[in-house]
């Protein structure tokens, strides 16, 4: 009967037991949401970096690394595998991609369709960009590191190098890295691989201490055997160049022996050509000179001849034509004449003379004819002579200066060869030694955000989840006790029928746990389900889906703990009631005495307040313990409401203060090596409207102090003037604004903490050759992102023993398109990288926001907090005062009128608790802060002025909704139920 | 005219399934300035009658005139203003405001009526001129009783409405209790009406109607009633 009651109990009066219930599920629930979120997030955390074989290590080197390198890792002890890799950063139009190896031992992919590449025209892309069936034509592949340029997308996946939608940065293109690939291994054709993954033996998890220690030991480790490695490296480098030089020499010697060779043989030919041609032109001249010499001969004949006929060589012809015609006419004459007349044998005598005559003279006619041919003949042939001689002889100059024109060629190729190997000699000579970088997963883009975030998250569930547990006990055991004191008369007639105590306890322990069980198990499942799938899908990171997982051991012990506090808290009240007599309980209890509260004693305040605020004063002071539990509920609203949104603040703070207040540049430079001192960089500078450029000595160093390795930033500024325009330092230890003086460092704030620094301490750093350095810590700097060291150059100097490279100018542009900017510059061949301010603030803003989730987990609940507690507060409130409310209105009170009478205490309470809240929520933000910062980033302490507004009006709008809600019971009071007189 | 009129007043509710007629057939009227007293046994439905007058209820059937106004028909805002401006009620277990003095719950209803009376000046003249600033948990069942009356007459109400008001006291108190009410209602000029079950106070009555299983059965009208100092239970 006693458990039909209890059953009939809960029907009629549900809104309590559901109020009841509810707080159970909310406080149960948060708690074990929030405990579920940080064991689930870390566990899909880890196992990615489990199933994907993450690398612990990452080791580069500024000249390629080797198989005997991987060799000489492996034979580390805890490190379990050194896998070399190749990977590049290439170019296809705008999109600057890395394009990594595909390696099945470590850092493996997640596929999420398609087919993994078989062939060096086949590549993996990012799921996020690209499609199967894709093509990718990369645009600049200078080096010349892939075989094919033309890849086709055959699968896409997710990489764990790849944590966050930021991809990080990279020397190529526009310095963003905006996607990755996987090629085949064999797909690279590099000259040495260009990293060593090294996983190690651990089974610790990722981010924690174990992980931690573990993971600076192997770094450590490494370190040990990373100059022996780069000085091997350097020797075979050496040689190997050596050895091509030599062979270029002898190459050289050897062409250079043949050639001369050849022409030293052409210079004999010729030499051999002029003087065959001298000896033959001698020898032709001397026969010409002969020839001439028998033709002077025969003229000097024929002009005697000549002579002796007293002719010359001009009338011969005449003389012939003379003496024909003579003839002829004789002939005729003789022809005239008797044959035997004497002038006949005269005339024929005469005839016979002139005809031997004419045949003296034809003869000579004809030697003349004769010796005029053959003086022609002589004559064209000296001069047909003359003309192949000079020829030849041409000919042979010719050969000459080509012949010269080729030593000389020669000559000059010789004195080239020899100057490139002197330059090959110079250049080996100076070859630097190579360098690696060893670094462990932060390696990974997003892995250390990832890190903060779930720092972020633990260090609220360290917390938050007490408070919320602390309200939800005193909200129930403030329930029970109101519900066992209204209910005394029942009691009372309980314990007169003679049901024992312990009967009556069980009927209200029922009531109570079964409320609690219902709610620790509702609760726990809703928390579980809800909670980490809400923060995690706030998460800005790239990894796998959220299992979510429940333990039943959790919610045993959940439910066992809620059972033993319950019933604690029921058992209590009940037997606090039951120790009165069963008549006293059935009397009705006796209103709380009015009483003069003290501000009656301030007469003249007192008298100036109006009745109902006198009213309103009496009344709070006189339900003491239902004010201090409406104080304690609110106020731990209004507090939470302030810490979800204190920490939104402290978290974008950190990107306002660091790359707004602190750092005023809007873009930093990294120059290639050499640049700073080139003069065309002044020119790019001032072309591309760089203004006040101001150069500085940027360089990672590595802190070697106490047992937490450390890597730095260290920063030495040019001109001490600009850098405090650009770097405005506050001291955290008087406050003021620091200058850069020459007696020490300026370390930044965390640093500091973790090595436990003052003013006038010494820090040890580590450059890259292992030689340590000691500095003196001058001042402490605020600060939020990274570590820094700020020396000026001349300590610098005094300390490293040389001037500070300048390799790195931070400026302000007046760009719009920033991207663009960065090209241009790296473009010029002086610029090695580009960082704008504004990317580093989003990358900021992206992982704050991965934390939105959090707030607004916090809000929600928090609100669910005050909405319950304010009901129930409200209700309680209510249902104390239904006689007084009734009277009101028999009284004539409108509804209006009775409201107020009540809800002026309400307000009052509220306003006050509000501030209560407020201030708590101060503290514990500070709290919460303290403990992120232990174990992450830095935060910005302060909340803005319009969290406190937001966390005021948010709870007053509550409890405005509970006013409006409970107002509806007020009217409803039945004057005459509620009058009913006690019979 | 009569100051009330009940014609054919009929109150039926629901308990659960149950339907229940409180009163039925009720029919009678009040002059003003009587000291009616309505009599009868427990669950008779006095009290149901009561609270029809006061305004406090409406009843299912028939008409309830105050002044010649139907407030049978007012809806409950209209109700309301009724019972702030015309009634004066008086509880048998008193209904005061415990956080507040004696004082400061006469001045609670005096702040909402615009015709009141002063609160001291009423106090005092129900004797507890020297209490104004005690709390009820001060004062015993009598002065609390008291208090409550100048609460009720400092409205300056056309109608006093008493609901046992000596139920919860001593006889002595309780006929010093009655002889207040009838001296205001004498000296006054305030319609009163009391429920008792007490057949002795109804000799101090102008007017006593007897109800029985939520019927009126008689009402008798008392030509010379006596004092209140007269009587004893």
């Amino acid at each position: 009967m006693l458990l039909k009651n209890t059953f009939l109990k809960i029907k009629k009066h549900l809104g309590r037991y559901l109020s009841l219930f509810i707080i159970i599920v909310v406080g149960v629930g948060f708690y074990a949401g929030v405990d579920a979120m940080v064991s689930s997030i870390t566990r899909v955390a880890h196992g990615y970096y489990d199933e994907h074989r993450l690398m612990h290590v990452k080791i580069v080197s500024t000249m390629g690394l080797t198989g005997e390198d991987a060799l000489a890792l492996e034979a580390l002890p805890g490190v379990a595998g050194a896998i070399p890799s190749y990977s590049l950063d290439v170019r296809s139009g705008r999109t600057t991609l890395r394009v990594h190896a595909l390696e099945p031992l470590v850092n493996t992919v997640s596929l999420s369709a398609g087919r993994l590449p078989l062939s060096p025209q086949e590549c993996l892309a990012d799921e996020r960009f690209y499609r199967v069936g894709d093509t990718i034509r990369l645009t600049d592949d200078s080096e010349g590191g892939l075989l094919d340029t033309t890849l086709s997308v055959v699968g896409v996946c997710r990489s764990v190098l790849y944590v966050s939608k930021e991809y990080g940065s990279t020397t190529v293109g526009n310095g963003r890295l905006d996607s990755f690939l996987f090629v085949p291994r064999e797909a690279f054709s590099l000259p040495a691989f260009t990293e060593i993954y090294v996983l190690g033996d651990t089974r610790a998890l990722t981010y924690s201490e174990a992980y931690a220690r573990f993971s600076a030991d192997l770094t450590e480790q490494i370190t040990a055997i990373r100059g022996a490695r780069e000085e091997a490296r350097y020797q075979a480098l050496s040689s190997e160049a050596l050895a091509e030089i030599t062979d270029s020499e002898d190459e050289l010697a050897r062409e250079q022996a043949a050639a001369e060779a050849a022409l030293r043989e052409a210079r004999d030919e010729l030499a051999a050509g002029e003087a065959e041609l001298e000896r033959t032109e001698a020898e032709r001249l001397a026969e010409f000179a002969a020839a001439e010499a028998t033709l002077s001969g025969a003229w000097e004949t024929l002009n005697a001849a000549l002579s002796a006929a007293a002719l010359t060589r001009a009338q011969l012809p005449l003389a012939l034509q003379a003496l024909a015609s003579q003839l002829a006419a004789l002939q005729s004459q003789l022809e005239a004449l008797p044959p035997d007349s004497p002038e006949y044998a005269a005339c024929l005598a005469a005839i016979e003379g002139g005809q031997a005559q004419l045949e003296d003279l034809q003869s000579l006619q004809s030697t003349v004819e004769t010796l005029t041919a053959q003086e022609q003949a002589l004559a064209d042939g000296r001069a047909a002579f003359e003309r192949a001689t000079e020829a030849a002889w041409q000919t042979l100059a010719d050969a000459g200066t080509d012949l010269t024109a080729r030593e000389r060629e020669l000559t000059d190729r010789l004195a080239d060869a020899t100057a490139q190997i002197e330059a090959a000699r110079a250049t080996l000579a100076e070859m630097p030694h190579p360098v690696w970088y060893v670094a462990d997963r932060s390696a990974v883009v997003g892995y250390h955000e990832l890190g903060s975030a779930l720092s972020v998250v633990t260090a609220i569930a360290a917390v938050l989840p007490w408070l919320f547990i602390l309200i939800a006990l005193l909200m129930t055991s403030n329930s029970m006790a109101r519900m066992i004191t209204e209910e005394r008369g029942e009691l009372g007639t309980l314990a007169s029928l003679g049901y024992r105590d312990g009967q009556i306890i069980f009927g209200y322990l029922v009531y109570v746990l079964t409320a609690a069980s219902l709610g620790a198990v509702a609760g726990y499942f809703a928390g579980c389900r809800l909670i980490p799938p809400l923060i995690y899908s706030n998460f800005t990171f790239l990894l796998p889906p959220l299992r979510i997982t429940f333990s039943l051991l959790t919610l045993c012990t959940l439910l066992l703990v809620t059972w033993l506090l319950m019933s604690g808290v029921t058992v209590v009240a009940c037997r606090r009631a039951l120790r009165q007599k069963p008549a006293a309980l059935l009397r009705p209890l006796p209103p709380a005495r009015g009483k003069q509260i003290f501000l009656e004693r301030v007469g003249f305040l007192w008298n100036r307040l109006s009745f109902t605020w006198k009213v309103t004063l009496r009344n709070l002071f006189r339900y003491k313990k239902r004010a201090l539990m409406t104080v304690l509920g609110v106020s731990g609203c209004a507090s939470l409401l302030l810490v979800a949104f204190g920490l939104r603040d402290s978290m974008n703070g950190i990107a306002e203060r660091q790359y707004g207040d602190m750092m005023r540049y809007n873009h930093l430079i990294t120059l290639q090596e050499g640049a700073a001192t080139d003069p065309a960089l002044p020119e790019l500078l001032l072309r591309e409207g760089l203004q006040d450029p101001l150069f500085l000595h940027q360089s990672l160093c590595h802190l070697a102090q106490g047992d937490t390795p450390l890597d730095c930033y260290l920063v030495v500024p040019q001109d001490e003037g600009l850098f405090a325009g650009y770097y405005r330092l506050t001291s955290t230890l008087t406050g003021e604004r620091i200058t850069l003086g020459d007696g020490g460092v300026v370390v930044t704030r965390r640093l500091a903490k973790l090595y436990d620094l003052r003013q006038g301490d010494t820090l040890w750093v580590r450059d890259r050759a292992g030689a340590r350095y000691a500095l003196t810590v001058a001042d402490v700097a605020e600060n939020y992102a990274g570590h820094y060291l700020y020396l000026t150059g001349d300590l610098y100097e005094r300390v490293f023993g040389e001037d500070p490279a300048l390799n790195t100018i931070v400026a302000l542009h007046r760009a719009d398109d920033e991207p663009a900017l960065a090209e241009r510059l790296m473009a010029s061949g002086l610029v090695l990288n580009v960082t704008f301010t504004s990317d580093a603030l989003r990358a900021v803003e992206e992982s704050t926001a991965s934390l939105d989730g959090v707030v607004v987990l916090i809000t929600f609940v928090a609100s669910a907090l005050a909405v319950v507690v304010l009901y129930n507060l409200t209700s309680i409130n209510i249902s104390e005062r239904t006689r007084e409310l009734a009277t009101l209105k028999v009284l004539g009170f409108r509804d209006g009128e009775s409201n107020t009478y009540i809800y002026r205490e309400a307000w009052l309470l509220t306003a006050a608790s509000i501030g209560v809240g407020l201030v708590l929520g101060f503290f514990l933000h500070r709290f919460i802060i303290g403990e992120i910062e232990a174990q992450a980033i830095s935060l910005v302490r302060s909340v803005k002025w319009y969290s406190y507004l937001g966390a005021g009006l948010l709870t007053l709008v509550f409890s405005a909704i509970m006013q409006g809600v409970t107002y509806a019971s007020i009217h409803k009071i039945n004057m005459i139920e509620s009058l009913k007189s006690v019979e | 005219m009569p100051l009330i009129e009940l014609k054919q007043v009929k109150k039926n509710y629901l308990a659960g399934d149950v339907a229940i007629t409180a009163v039925q057939d009720c029919s009678f009227s009040i002059e003003r300035g009587e000291l009616v007293v309505i009599l009868g046994p427990s669950g008779a439905g006095k009290t149901t009658l009561l609270n029809l007058l006061g305004g406090m209820d409406s009843p299912s059937a028939g008409e309830i005139l105050v002044h010649g106004e139907g407030i049978h028909a007012y809806s409950k805002r209209q109700l309301c203003e009724y019972r702030r401006l015309k009634v004066g009620f008086v509880f048998q277990f008193y209904n005061l405001v415990g956080n507040l003095t004696a004082l400061e719950n006469v001045e609670l209803a005096c702040q909402i009526c615009p015709a009141s009376l002063s609160p001291r000046e009423t106090l005092e003249q129900v004797g507890l001129g020297d209490r104004l600033h005690s709390f009820p948990a001060q004062l015993s069942g009598g002065e609390q009783q008291r208090v409550a009356i100048a609460r009720a007459i400092a409205k300056n109400p056309a109608l006093l409405l008493c609901d046992e008001p000596t139920g919860a006291l001593d006889s002595l108190t309780g006929q010093r209790i009655i002889a207040l009410l009838q001296k205001n209602c004498l000296e006054r000029g305030f319609t009163t009406v009391l429920i008792t079950h007490n057949s002795v106070i109804a000799e101090v009555a102008d007017k006593v109607i007897r109800v029985r299983n939520g019927t009126i059965q008689s009402i008798s009208t008392n030509p010379h009633p006596k004092k209140a100092e007269e009587i004893a239970w």
